[in-house]
């Protein structure tokens, strides 16, 4: 008799299991298997922050990482990839997801899905101390065509400063923030634009006398990021938007991004639904 | 993904500037690296051991390190201890010192392919140093070092997409700015390739013809 109930009993828990895997995604699914899911960062702290040892933290890849705790995924894996190109290694399933404080834009809207979103900011210049040439929003560059500015190629700044007239050649790309900073120091560029925090982290961490920060920048909507999905993960988004709500509700979600200085009340009114068109 | 000749003739005309850029950095770095080269070449047989020394020394470590690193340090480094030049042309120096390194190379090969009877005869003729370089060694040294030649320039014209990597606009660059905000990589990398595809076979096969052609004449 007690050999039968412990037959049934283990039968019906592996049908429960199941039943369970049944209705998770595939995508969840593979990630559970291999135990760890690959996010693309920009390592551009404090949104993500890739440490000397490879361990990847900052705000965004912490909050993944919680998120995905919670369906049961242990761990991320990172690589290291420029805003414009996420986009293409999303697509293109190089990465499972991409957690770097990617802005929800409507024209990214297009080819790739949001989850909602997780850090909210202002937008920030720098620029050398004193800011010469008055610089306090996109349009003053712009009024300014000998002016150079960098920002990264593909990013949320690059569209700000090109929908509000400046031209193509005044931009000029960097590779990374430090070496966008490090261009303004020598004089190559006039001013540096990028998150107000990204900005600000890396102005602290650079510490020049002679650089200096101009935030927030008026006229720009606060950028909102999100973790970004393939088209087609579309059940595995709402999973995730489930699990991230599960944090938020906690109060665990504040508790990872405001030690990075983001505010978790400046997510509370947004959603990927009214940033994308047609609520993708 | 397929190919959309829509997004292909979008992305020309900034492609069209990135060509103008990758050739003119070529033909300035190329002449930098022929010039160079051949001062190299002719200072390395001075008679003097010391300058022999330090050359051989500063030819091998420019050799011997990547460009992308050279490119790095005349870029970000170089600007810290007042040494400023202008993106272009510090991709230009790079590349034309870089390869002023192969071709001195080349030069030396050439001009101690001239018999030594040349030499001597020059000096039966009483020219001085000047005189005898132009008249009697280069003009005999320079036709078979052309081939050679040509194919580090071919392999210049390759090297110039690491410009990209300090922020000059070239071809690649352009490609992949494009790329970057228009999440679109099939059409202009495809286009990037097929450029340097156009100009580099042809040049190739000139460059092996030229070769056939002082071949057959030293027989």
């Amino acid at each position: 008799m007690k050999k039968i109930i412990l037959f049934l009993a283990s039968f019906l828990i592996l049908l429960g299991s199941a039943k369970v895997s049944f209705a998770e995604s595939d995508t969840l699914k593979r990630l559970k298997k291999q135990g760890y899911a690959t996010v693309a960062v920009a390592n551009e702290p404090p949104y993500s922050d890739i440490k000397t040892d490879g361990y990847v933290t900052g705000a965004a890849p912490d909050v993944a990482r919680a998120v995905l705790n919670i369906l049961g995924v242990a761990d991320l894996k990172a690589e290291v990839i420029m805003y414009g190109a996420m986009i293409p290694a999303l697509q293109a399933r190089r990465v499972d997801m991409a957690t770097s404080g990617l802005y929800i834009k409507p024209d990214r809207c297009e080819s790739i899905i949001y989850s909602e979103p997780d850090l909210c900011g202002a937008e920030a210049f720098a620029v050398p101390v004193g800011n010469p040439n008055n610089l306090l929003t996109y349009e003053d560059i712009a009024a300014q065509p000998d002016l150079k500015m960098t920002t990264c190629a593909g990013c949320a700044e690059e569209k700000y400063a090109l929908e509000r007239g400046v031209s193509a050649d005044q931009i000029v790309y960097f590779d990374t923030p430090p070496s966008g900073i490090k261009m303004l120091q020598q004089g190559r560029v006039d001013v540096f634009a990028l998150s107000g925090l990204g900005t600000q982290d890396l102005l602290n961490k650079t510490n020049d006398p002679n650089l200096e920060l101009v935030m927030p920048i008026t006229g720009v909507p606060i950028g909102c990021a999100g973790a970004a999905f393939n088209m087609d993960d579309i059940e595995f988004r709402a999973e995730y938007n489930m699990a991230l709500a599960k944090l938020k509700a906690t109060g665990e979600f504040a508790a990872i991004i405001e030690p990075y200085g983001f505010s978790a009340e400046a997510t509370a009114g947004e959603s990927y639904l009214t940033r994308c068109p047609d609520g993708k | 993904m397929y190919w959309s000749w829509e997004v292909a003739f979008d992305v020309l005309p900034q492609l069209a500037k990135g060509v103008v850029v990758t050739i003119q950095a070529t033909i300035v770095a190329s002449i930098l690296a022929y010039v160079l080269g051949l001062g190299i070449a002719i200072l390395k047989m001075s008679k003097s051991k010391l300058l022999r020394i330090v050359l051989y020394w500063t030819t091998e470590f420019i050799r011997r390190t990547p460009i992308l690193v050279q490119l790095y340090v005349v870029f970000y480094v170089l600007p810290d201890y007042g040494i400023f030049f202008e993106a272009f042309t510090c991709g230009v120096l790079v590349l034309g010192i870089h390869f002023s390194t192969y071709t001195a190379e080349v030069f030396r090969a050439g001009i101690d392919n001239v018999p030594k009877g040349q030499w001597e005869a020059a000096k039966s003729l009483n020219y001085n140093q000047v005189q005898t370089w132009k008249n009697v060694i280069l003009p005999q040294a320079i036709p078979p070092m052309i081939p050679p030649l040509a194919n580090y320039l071919i392999t210049m014209f390759k090297e110039t997409p690491l410009l990209a990597a300090i922020t000059v606009v070239e071809l690649f660059r352009a490609a992949d700015q494009y790329s970057n905000s228009h999440y679109k990589y099939l059409e202009p990398m495809t286009l990037v390739g097929v450029f340097f595809l156009i100009v580099s076979i042809p040049s190739a096969i000139i460059a092996m013809k030229l070769e056939k052609r002082f071949k057959q004449r030293k027989i």
